[in-house]
């Protein structure tokens, strides 16, 4: 008798755990990172992994829909006074996970600190031009910058506002550990290297989010993360090697998605010096490299040809020119170099990062030897990302006339193209290798006019001297790869937030 | 006694501060840390403010000294990277560490001293063949991948253990005893080499001779005196996994000192590089020191006085 109690006492109890551990896990999504955050100061970090946090626990200025169009969060609409003045009028009935009014000095704040020199923040470059942003009343903000500045609300729009408030009680350094912020979620607990644990905030203006806690696990090995997946311990995985999907679709119960990423893949030319000083070396050794069968052979299929350092979808991209303007074409290559002067191949050397973008290494040296099969002799040189951007920087410095090839990925999330022209391209930019005035002044033309349309027909000339002076080999976009837990909705943007907001249980 | 530890502290403080200075010097010949930590197109004012903060636009022989007049202090700055003291994020990481590093190495003794006993004292024998044969395979086994099949048959296969973290007590178990596996293989073998070596000495002979059990010869006159090179061993090796498990950290998501480490030297993440380096050299060498100061319980014949 005793043994039949016993028994059905531990039948119920199974059953009821197992209930009420059902009915947890049903409203909590843990999500598989594999980079590491160094702080939950959104206003510090410009890492897009970190994005996806930052989207929980704060809030943004406008925030883009799956279409990647704007859409209004604390600001409702803003305007531009005169070419160097702003004006945001923002949303009213916010409140901080304290429970006090976000108002403009909160966002002003934000923009401020975010400007001070020492303070560090990785966003800085992305709105340098702003040199005062103040509060009018409680819901107008007014911005002023030196120089006419056209991308300010796209740049703007990324960054993650703080409550002025909690920050200065807690002081910078607490704050980073210990948030606060107005998002949808409200911090747990953080165990650095480990997890980020966060829990719904049902006051949010948005109203309550779908999940009733979140976590973001860090999972650096690309093995340890699918195990995770496919145990079932985390909903989504980021960043799966394209080797790996084949195991994610394996399963019924698991999704396995590539979606078009921000970033493109390019090799940067030293045309400053050297055989690639001449376009038309530059052109020949475009045609010369094969990206389909790069895309094929390293990339597993996952990747799309461009004609640009990024993918099209960024602002300025001109969409008449061709698609592959450089397709696989020795015969052409080798007159294009008999009419530069070179009869014979020479020798080049290929620097490549290791462990920075997808498949990096296997990348270059693909290129490596699709070169060294047209007799070109290749040194390869692959290195770790901070010793490998130290020396690029360095290449302007140095004297000798090789032939010097880069290989580098550009993404970021405002989707503008005068920005990586600006960075690597532009005369005066501290990594640029290509001596082009006629680029650079329209180039500058284009970051200095207000009128948007005049503004992206000036990047689109732009786009079209890449394209035809050819100053980097264009290779493809790059995929972003996730797998996802069937009981999960979702669908993955392009610009590699991985927004809570969007998912829902099936 | 009191001489020893004298002379022995000084040679720590030695060596101690040589640690620190190579650790100076060679992370400044890898380049500039501000420069690589900020986007390439930020303002050189920006740049200068940041080093300024950190203290690396000082001459180098003031950075080492002021590195190691505030280790004295135990204030080991602020992490260019984590915003946050070094301290605190060596410390939180330190406890986890020691956890794993403790739990492998107790694994490997309470394998390896039985394993090592057993092949030495049946030399020779399929026992011995065996136990010697699967510990070479043992150390041959690279640890990432041992530690991805145990993720995949324990965690995936079957569900019993999580696949990472350090939350429960049942994430320690693979990450334990992935990290075990070469202790336990270096400890099999010192043992085994250790008996076969007692064994054959004349005191052995004697106390047979005398009557003793065989069971009585091993446990008091061969173990007491094989165990010895093993122990110090042991200690070394606690030492080392406590900074040196990077790989297993990484695969189990173990958030411990080494991948902070690993991390900050990706990142150029001097203070926590400098700091974390000389926190773990620091217990290796005190460990090494209680170690030597222990030794006389393990063998009568050595004493300090």
């Amino acid at each position: 008798m005793r043994d039949t109690r016993s028994v059905v006492l531990l039948v119920l109890c199974v059953l009821l755990g197992g209930f009420v551990f059902g009915a947890v896990a049903q409203t909590r999504v843990v999500i598989g990172n594999s980079a590491s955050i160094w702080t939950l100061d959104g206003s510090l970090d410009a890492n897009r992994q970190g994005a996806s946090i930052y989207s929980c626990l704060y809030d943004y200025l406008y925030i883009r829909d799956m279409e990647q169009t704007w859409q209004p969060a604390l600001c409702l609409s803003h305007k531009s006074v005169d070419d160097l003045t702003w004006e945001f009028t923002l949303r009213q009935g916010v409140r901080t996970h304290e429970g006090h009014e976000f108002t403009a000095e909160d966002v002003a704040f934000t923009i401020n600190r975010i400007m001070e020199v020492g303070v560090g923040s990785q966003w800085r470059a992305y709105i340098s031009p702003v040199s005062k942003a103040e509060a009018v009343d409680a819901h107008t903000l007014r911005i002023t910058t030196t120089t006419p500045f056209p991308t300010l609300v796209d740049n703007l729009a990324l960054i993650p506002m703080l409550p002025k408030g909690a920050f200065e009680r807690a002081g910078a350094t607490a704050f980073a550990s210990n948030p606060v912020g107005t998002g949808p979620y409200k911090f747990v607990r953080w165990v650095t290297g480990e997890y980020v644990q966060l829990r719904a905030n049902p006051d949010h203006w948005r109203g309550s989010p779908p999940f009733e806690e979140v976590e973001f696990r860090q999972i650096p090995d690309d093995s340890a993360r699918l195990g995770a997946l496919l145990s079932g311990e985390v909903d989504i995985i980021v960043n799966v090697p394209p080797e790996l999907m084949g195991t994610i679709s394996a399963r019924r119960d698991l999704r396995a998605v590539s979606v078009p990423s921000i970033r493109g893949m390019y090799v940067f030319f030293d045309a400053v010096r050297g055989p690639f000083a001449d376009s038309r070396v530059r052109q020949a050794i475009n045609y010369l490299i094969d990206v389909d069968e790069l895309i094929e052979t390293v990339m597993g299929g996952l990747g799309t040809p461009i004609n640009n350092m990024v993918p099209p979808m960024y602002i300025g991209n001109n969409p008449y020119l061709p698609a592959s303007p450089y397709p696989y074409d020795p015969t052409r290559a080798f007159a294009l170099l008999r009419a530069a002067g070179y009869d014979k191949p020479f020798e080049i050397v290929l620097n490549g990062p290791v462990g920075r973008y997808v498949k990096d290494r296997e990348l270059t040296l693909a290129i490596a030897g699709q070169l060294e099969r047209h007799g070109f002799k290749v040194t390869y040189k692959g290195q770790e990302w901070g010793v490998y951007f130290r020396e690029l920087r360095a290449r302007q410095e140095e004297k000798d006339d090789r032939a010097v090839l880069y290989v580098l990925g550009y993404g970021a999330p405002h989707f503008d193209l005068a920005t990586p022209y600006n960075e690597f391209l532009r005369i005066g930019s501290k990594i640029n290798l290509w001596a082009n005035g006629t680029f650079t002044n329209v180039l500058d033309a284009a970051m200095r006019e207000m009128n948007p349309v005049i503004r992206v027909a000036l990047l689109n000339s732009a786009h079209q001297m890449v394209v035809e002076e050819a100053p980097i080999i264009f290779l493809f976009q790059l995929t972003d790869n996730y797998g996802i837990n069937g009981r999960i909705d979702w669908t993955p943007r392009s610009d590699e937030m991985v927004w809570v907001l969007e998912m829902k249980l099936k | 006694m009191g001489r020893y530890i004298t002379r022995r502290l000084g040679q720590m403080i030695f060596v101690w501060l040589g640690v620190a200075l190579l650790v100076v010097v060679g992370l400044r010949m890898t380049g500039d840390p501000v420069a690589l930590l900020l986007p390439h197109n930020m303002e050189p004012d920006v740049i200068a403010a940041l080093r300024a903060e950190f203290g690396l636009d000082r001459p180098l022989y003031e950075q080492y000294a002021r590195l190691v007049l505030n280790f004295v202090r135990l204030d080991l700055g602020r992490s260019i990277y984590y915003k946050q003291p070094v301290m605190k994020l060596v410390m939180e990481r330190l406890p986890r560490s020691l956890l794993l590093a403790a739990t492998a190495l107790a694994v490997a003794c309470l394998l390896g001293v039985p394993l090592g006993t057993l092949a030495g004292y049946r030399r020779g024998t399929a026992a011995d063949v065996v136990i010697s044969g699967s510990v070479v395979a043992a150390q041959s086994i690279p640890s990432f991948w041992l530690g991805i099949m145990l993720i995949l048959v324990f965690a995936v296969r079957i569900p019993w253990l999580p696949t990472g973290g350090s939350r429960t007590a049942a994430s320690l178990i693979l990450p334990a005893i992935t990290l075990s596996v070469i202790p336990l293989a270096r400890m099999t073998r010192f043992l085994r080499a250790g008996v076969v070596d007692v064994l054959g000495q004349d005191y052995i002979r004697t106390a047979r001779a005398k009557g003793n059990t065989e069971r009585a010869v091993l446990f008091r006159h061969v173990l007491r005196n094989a165990v010895r090179p093993a122990v110090t061993d042991a200690a070394m090796t606690f030492g080392r996994l406590i900074g040196g498990a990077i790989i297993v950290e990484t695969v189990f998501a173990w958030p411990g000192v080494g991948r902070l480490l690993m991390d900050a030297i990706s990142n150029r993440d001097f203070p926590v590089v400098e700091g974390g380096t000389l926190v773990i050299a620091t217990l290796f060498l005190v460990i090494n020191l209680v170690v030597d100061l222990l030794y006389p319980l393990f063998d009568p014949r050595i004493a300090y006085d």
